[in-house]
């Protein structure tokens, strides 16, 4: 159970520095439209290591902190990129695991 | 001692986090943006480093052991839950110390509102029949009031959500009773400010959210681990976002009965699930 612990932890610290990080960016206070490309990068980068790379606890937890980085984030953003972040990586998930059978 | 540790704190963090989900759901469903996931844990945390004050009306020292009671409670319930996977009477046991610690919570405190949702508590122990009558039907198939024999005879028989489907609605009703502005949350119901919490402040107010958190946590493992057997981790964390979606979106959609109403609902529900589950496995 530990390793879900640390999975917990660096979600929740990295969503508590996702949240004061968008804070200092962003002043407005809703925004609906518009990607934030660091946002979208991380997000890409996070959830395809929580899709793709359950072999490594240490990746996995990387992985987690920069998933709640942009979850987490002011209301209003990171919601977009972490839409587009599921979807990418899901979609190299069903690649790995169905077409190439890795 | 560890492997308990280490459980409470993920019932904690994971309970907080869901919460937190649930409220976004619902804002979401307002079209309000909502504040984030995270907010629920922050606030929980807060709490904790706040300045703790005691209204001249309350009757000390029970005020503030009745808090504490309440969080050794569902401390009790991880252990017997997630923990040792136990009996589900004492799990019963555990929501009905839960109901009289809600109830002395209100009246401890001398409040008016408190008051009211102490009364409110009593009424409220309504709630204990669906769970009580879930139990049962889970033991009539299974033979065993014991979590991990249940799991073992899902992993034979096919999980008990397909065998007693109506059982399954009967404790997601509890679940849902306990969720944040139920319909059926009538001892926090908006008229009484935050009920029994009212006059909680700083810490005692970090040890009751504490308490709901894990509460969340373990009444959505053991719905789960009871009624779709032994589900792996990913399907389990699939699980428990689901069931706070759901339960998140009925609440937004849905207006706070008043007492009789919620309690009369909550019986009926559960009669119509338990005779209907009775004929079930008879014919």
């Amino acid at each position: 159970m530990l390793d879900y612990l640390i999975y917990l932890i660096t979600f929740v610290v990295g969503s508590i520095a996702g949240l004061l990080w968008s804070y200092k960016i962003h002043s407005e206070p809703y925004v609906i439209e518009g990607i934030d490309a660091k946002s979208l990068v991380i997000a890409l980068v996070g959830w395809i290591l929580v899709f793709n790379c359950s072999w490594s606890w240490i990746l996995l937890a990387i992985g987690f902190f920069l998933v709640g980085f942009v979850l987490c984030q002011r209301p209003g953003y990171g919601r977009k990129e972490t839409a587009i972040g599921i979807i990418v990586s899901g979609v190299i998930y069903l690649i790995i695991h169905f077409i190439l059978m890795v | 001692m560890a492997d308990i540790l280490i459980n409470v704190i993920i019932a904690f963090l994971g309970g907080s986090l869901l919460l937190g989900l649930h409220r976004k759901i619902m804002a979401r469903v307002q079209e309000r943006p909502g504040p984030p996931i995270i907010q629920n844990l922050l606030h929980s945390l807060k709490f904790f480093f706040k300045e703790t004050d005691y209204p001249k009306t309350a009757s000390m020292p029970f005020y503030v052991g009745i808090i504490f009671i309440l969080a050794v409670v569902w401390v009790i319930g991880v252990i017997v839950g997630p923990v040792t996977e136990n009996s589900l009477l004492i799990l019963f046991g555990v929501y009905a110390i839960y109901k009289i610690v809600e109830h002395n919570a209100g009246s401890s405190s001398g409040s008016p509102y408190g008051k009211m949702s102490c009364v409110r508590a009593v009424l409220s122990a309504a709630t204990e029949l669906p769970l009580f009558a879930a139990i049962v039907l889970v033991y009539a198939p299974t033979g065993s009031m014991n979590i991990a024999e249940i799991i073992s005879y899902q992993s034979v028989h096919g999980p008990l959500v397909l065998s007693i489907p109506l059982a399954a609605v009967m404790f997601f009703t509890l679940l849902l009773t306990k969720s944040p502005y139920s319909p059926f949350a009538i001892t926090k119901g908006k008229d009484l400010v935050t009920g029994y919490e009212t006059e909680h402040f700083g810490v005692l107010r970090g040890f009751l959210m504490f308490s709901e958190s894990v509460a969340w946590f373990v009444l959505c493992w053991v719905f789960l681990t009871v009624f779709f057997g032994p589900i792996s981790i990913v399907w389990l964390i699939i699980g428990l976002i689901l069931i706070s979606v759901v339960t998140g979106f009925i609440n937004a959609t849905t207006p706070m009965l008043s007492p009789n109403h919620a309690v009369m609902t909550q019986i009926t529900i559960c009669a119509i699930c338990f005779f209907a589950t009775i004929l079930m496995i008879i014919i």
